[in-house]
């Protein structure tokens, strides 16, 4: 099968890895281990990679049982006609087999994997009295050392609105989607509106139809979806669609060995599991890897811009540019507006922090205010049982802080495009006469993703991020993918802050009123305890911006004051110094067009490997 | 188009009882007053059809079974089932001779088909967009006493459908003024859907005539033999999540009812034959391991090696399903034998007997109050429709006289089938104590049971309860009701409360029940 050649990193993954270390050893050399501390960094994520696969659908269809035919575990995760599934669970590999729980405000907590069961069904977990926010398991399996991450989320559609939320947020990290439809019955209004709000942002979607076994017109049904999905969901007309059996593939596996291998085999193939195992090998795994790929060669793109600015300055330097006195003009300029304004107050950056602290604020209280208002209207309309007030106030308090989280992680990289962006004169001293490769002036792409000057700042200010409370917060509550990565100090705190109000959020109530009442409370106490949060990330990411701005701008000047002195020193010296100043910058300047060249040709053979 | 209207009136038989009489008084003393025009039409239509047999709509998912299961009720398949979206247009059907089918265009014309080895012509040969509604004709006696009507999938991608579900159940044109519902089967499956919660709840919200409430609706877990994923036994766990279904619904129907759809309409239409018990016989007498593979999947059954022939395997497996199949070589074993013994025993387990008996207890028996609360429903709708200085006065008349009539002792059961309703609604807010109050006083049959009390409870307590309720309900009205809707809801209940604890009281003072009034 296909699957040996995702165990051995093919030649492209060694190139890809070679490369990073060769452009790390260039960065050193310049004396900007910076550069190449960031390099290492995204490069030990692209070892430790993942591809996260997230399995959704309507509530019963059979996900649950999906992931257990696919690994051969019968019985490892939650199935039964009247037990769901309540909590993200997240399959990743691991040498020894485990599973950990992560529960609100308690540290993560070893159990035995027999008992993921009871951490994250309905039945066992009512209500999530538990504060279960994700069932981790560690397995050693192929599929999972080939580096797949399987999710399983709860259903969505049911009653349960804020189910469909808790899903929506995980996707946002996932890789591919493997979206579940029953052989029963055609997709739905409901489903597909669903399947759009959830692949806005995916690019592989796998469509699979569960318990053909069950059903004698699961054909008929499967001709339906793909003319349905043609008319309303064109985008999604080509992608792959499975049948599968969940039940024909674990039997072919109990009965494998016992005797009757034709009739093992036969189940093992009408199963539809062998297509599903090679198209997530061939398919999933390698699209997730060439997408990892290529963001670090376009970070590797940027790294070489930001190089090549010395270079570019020495070379102008030796030529004897006049614009480059203005640069460096402009870049005092910069430098000393900035350094100013920072004991004055930071005029451009605190109101820039203010605005997007009292974006905030008004988008946290907007959201909670709708909330407020769909909670009202759908108890009052009996759409949502009040008993079940508590699990659907947890989770969408949860939806909230990750959207807050998007915002804020827009926002920032607006900002700082806006405050950094601004050296204009650089840019005429790149595009002059200085016979500079073109690939170098312009940060280009492999047309994949836009390259420019705003996106290579923004992509060397990577400080920013990891300080942002909320993101780390809303890690913790569960709403991404890498939880291991994500604890981080910040984050624990403003966790430890909302326990209190899923708490409150959590208990049951079977009086209407009594339920309003508790969400106006919830949502209020969420208000109130969330403020200083949203006040310490606005403080957190104003240091981060000064700090980062800072050198950056110093920098910048710095190189641009040794050029100009390197000018005056070439003019007044001989002209084979200048002509040998010259050489020097244009054979740097050449190391790093190659570079740079290298880097968009394995940008094309990480594209051309996954189609 | 005589042809048509000759057979009008042969619906079956006419539902009669004093409230429907009263009604009917009604609609003919505001026909005395309406000058000719949409509103007067409107009205005749509804006393047209208020003496029609009692009409039970069949609403659902696509492809939960609601053409399986009105063929199981009607025993005939006439309804196709075999088709992508079964149902796309709404399907009456009545007692009628000759058998036919009738396609009534949306410009007002008619057409008259024959129908196909039983069976709807599929397709109609007309164009789907032009159909406004069907009308078949059979001679089937269960027709007698209640018209069914199958409806297009709800949920469905195909917009148009569920459209003309909600303009059949969501009467909203005088022209369909008499052509509703008065009573709702509702199906759902594995897990009840947000959209499906949504969807009775639009009935409620948008037809008064005919909201869903405990009164007048129930639930069906259909297809109950698919859950479990094919292991264990499907009937128990569709009885488990059927209880918990029926709590989620309690505000909105009576019950949810685990119905094998498949088994119910091809044991009510009696088409297993013959030859198919002696197939099964055949397969019954393969040995354990064979019957278990051949019984895995569908696909296994076409595949394992065995005498029977595979066309012969695939109509059992269409007629029966993998768990019919599997039923019915279990009855087999025991030693059943032939044709209709298969049918008869395989229908007792589908679950078809107690939903016919449910349709019966909940809609059958109350018809005269369903079908007058229904028209009440219609007349005052129209009573409210915008109208000229001409019909004013009568509409306003009309108004007050559906009121008038809705509080009288006499059409109480039709006050509580409303109140039921009412209380439903979504912008109704009544505690969920008084809500029970409600749904047991309309949907129990018991005295005691209505009150929440044991069944045959004695009469002092019975009395001293429903003094409870009624004083419950006369503070609710006094301190808590915030719009007229509340208030009426109030007043119906405290009366029906009053006149339990009178009843019973005399009943305790010797004086035999119903004296009283």
């Amino acid at each position: 099968m296909t699957t040996q050649q995702a165990e051995s990193p093919p030649e492209i993954d060694r190139q890809v890895a070679g490369y990073i270390t060769n452009l790390r050893g260039v960065a050193e050399t310049r004396k900007r281990s910076d550069l190449a501390q960031r390099l290492k960094d995204e490069s030990g994520r692209l070892t430790s990679l993942e591809a996260a696969l997230v399995v959704t659908g309507e509530a019963k269809k059979g996900k649950s049982s999906l992931v257990n035919a696919l690994l051969g575990r019968p019985g490892l995760l939650p199935v039964d006609a009247d037990v769901a599934t309540n909590a993200r669970i997240v399959i990743r590999h691991a040498k020894s087999e485990h599973a950990r729980v992560f529960r609100d405000g308690v540290e993560p907590e070893e159990v035995p994997v027999d008992d993921v069961a009871r951490w994250a069904s309905v039945a066992a977990n009512p209500n999530n009295e538990k504060g279960v926010q994700l069932v981790e398991v560690g397995l050693d399996h192929r599929l999972m050392r080939s580096g797949l991450t399987l999710v399983d989320t709860p259903g969505v559609g049911g009653l349960n609105a804020g189910h469909a939320e808790i899903t929506l947020t995980a996707l946002v990290k996932a890789d591919a989607l493997l979206f579940v439809l029953d052989g029963g019955s055609p997709i739905t209004e409901q489903e597909l509106a669903f399947l759009r709000r959830a692949t806005d942002r995916i690019a592989t979607v796998i469509f699979v139809l569960t318990k053909r076994d069950l059903y004698a017109g699961w054909e008929q049904t499967l001709a339906e979806d793909r003319a349905l999905l043609a008319a309303y969901a064109p985008q999604w007309k080509n992608a792959p669609f499975l049948a599968l059996s969940s039940r024909a593939a674990l039997r072919a596996e109990a009965l494998r060995g016992a005797g009757d291998e034709a009739f093992a085999e036969r189940l093992a193939a009408q199963s539809g599991y062998r297509e599903l195992d090679a198209l997530l090998t061939t398919r999933v795994l390698p699209n997730a890897k060439a997408l990892r790929q290529r963001n670090i060669l376009q970070l590797a793109r940027t790294t070489i811009a930001e190089l090549a600015k010395a270079d570019i300055a020495a070379l102008a330097a030796a030529e004897g540019e006049p614009s480059l006195q203005a640069a460096l003009k402009e870049a005092t300029e910069q430098k000393d507006a900035f350094v100013k304004s920072k004991r004055v107050g930071n005029v451009a950056l605190a109101d820039e922090l203010t605005l997007l602290g009292q974006h905030l604020n008004l988008e946290f209280t907007r959201q909670l205010q709708e909330l407020r208002e769909r909670y009202d209207r759908d108890i009052k309309a009996n759409r949502l049982k009040p008993e079940s007030v508590g699990e659907g106030l947890d989770s969408d308090l949860r939806a909230v802080l990750a959207r807050l989280e998007e915002a804020l992680d827009a926002r920032s990289r607006d900002i700082a495009e806006r405050l950094v962006g601004g050296l204009s004169i650089e840019r005429s001293l790149a595009e002059s006469n200085l016979g500079l490769p073109e690939g170098l002036v312009r940060s280009s792409s492999d047309g994949s993703e836009s390259g420019g000057l705003a996106q290579g700042i923004t992509a060397l200010l990577p400080s920013i991020f990891p300080v942002t409370g909320l993101a780390s917060a809303a890690s913790l509550l569960g709403t991404t993918i890498g939880v291991g990565m994500a604890l981080m100090p910040l984050g624990i705190a403003a966790g430890l802050v909302l326990v209190p109000i899923t708490l409150v959020a959590r208990r049951r109530t079977r009086e209407q009123q009594e339920a309003t009442q508790l969400v106006r409370t919830a949502l209020e106490r969420a208000r109130t305890e969330m403020q200083p949060v949203l006040s310490e990330t606005v403080i957190k990411l104003r240091q981060a911006f000064q700090s980062d701005l800072q050198s950056h701008f110093e920098r910048r000047e710095r190189e641009l004051a040794e050029a100009v002195e390197e000018q005056k020193r070439l003019l007044q010296g001989e002209a084979s110094k200048r002509a040998e100043a010259r050489r020097e910058a244009q054979e740097r300047i050449k190391e790093l067009e190659t570079l740079r060249q290298q880097a968009d040709e394995l940008g094309r053979m990480t594209l051309a490997s996954t189609g | 188009m005589p042809f048509a209207s000759k057979f009008v009136r042969m619906r079956g038989e006419a539902v009669s009882g004093v409230c429907v009489r009263r009604v009917a008084d009604l609609c003919d003393a505001s026909l005395g007053d309406l000058p000719a025009g949409r509103h007067r039409d409107a009205v005749v239509a509804v006393r047209e059809h208020l003496l029609d047999p009692l009409r039970i709509a069949v609403a659902g998912r696509v492809k939960a079974g609601k053409s399986t299961l009105v063929n199981a009720l009607i025993g005939s398949r006439a309804a196709p089932t075999d088709v992508q979206e079964c149902t796309k247009v709404v399907t009456w059907f009545s007692y009628g001779i000759p058998e036919r089918v009738e396609v009534a265009l949306k410009n007002g014309s008619r057409h008259t088909l024959p129908l196909t080895n039983g069976t709807i012509p599929d397709p109609l040969g007309l164009d789907l967009a032009e159909v406004d509604y069907v009308e078949v004709y059979l001679s089937q006696d269960v027709l007698r006493r209640a018209t069914l009507i199958d409806t297009p999938g709800l949920a469905s991608l195909h917009e148009e459908h569920s459209a003309r579900t909600e303009e059949l159940l969501v009467d909203r044109a005088s022209r369909s003024a008499a052509r509703q519902a008065d009573a709702l089967v509702f199906l759902v499956g594995h897990s009840v859907r947000e959209n499906e919660a949504e969807a009775l709840e639009a009935f409620n919200a948008l037809f008064e005539g005919t909201g869903t409430s405990p009164a007048t609706a129930l639930a069906v877990l259909t297809r109950a033999d698919q859950i479990g994923g094919g292991d264990g036994d499907p009937l128990d766990t569709a009885a488990r999540i059927a209880a918990r279904q029926a709590q989620q619904l309690r505000s909105v129907a009576a019950t949810v009812l685990p119905v094998v759809g498949l088994l119910a309409e091809t044991t009510e239409c009696r088409v297993l034959e013959e030859r198919d018990a002696l197939a099964l016989q055949e397969l019954a007498s393969l040995d354990e391991l064979t019957r278990e593979r051949l019984l895995f999947s569908h696909e296994e059954l076409q595949t394992v090696d065995v005498a029977v022939p595979r066309e012969q395997r695939g109509r059992l497996g269409a007629l029966l399903d993998l768990f019919g199949i599997a039923r019915a070589l279990e009855l087999i074993d025991t030693g059943v034998r032939g044709a209709r013994s298969l049918e008869d025993e395989l229908r007792n387990l589908c679950g078809i007997g107690e939903l016919r008996r449910l349709l019966d207890e909940t809609f059958a028996q109350r018809a005269d109050a369903l079908k007058a609360n229904a028209a009440l429903g219609a007349l005052s709708r129209i009573s409210w429709q915008a109208a000229d200085a001409d019909s004013l006065g009568a509409l306003l008349e009309l108004r007050n006289a559906v009121e008038e009539l809705r509080l009288e002792p006499e059409m109480r059961v039709i006050g509580e089938i409303w109140a039921a309703q009412a209380a439903a609604a979504p912008e109704t807010l009544l505690s969920e104590s008084l809500k029970e109050d409600v749904v047991r006083l309309t949907t129990e049959g018991d005295v005691g049971r209505k009150l929440g009390l044991p069944a045959g409870a004695p009469s002092g307590d019975v009395a001293q309860a429903a003094r409870q309720a009624a004083s419950r309900w006369r503070t609710y009205h006094n301190l808590d009701a915030a719009t007229e809707i509340e208030s009426r809801i109030a007043r119906t209940m405290y009366r029906s409360f009053e006149t339990l604890a009178a009843n019973a009281e005399q009943v305790g003072a010797g004086i035999p029940e119903g004296v009283h009034q």
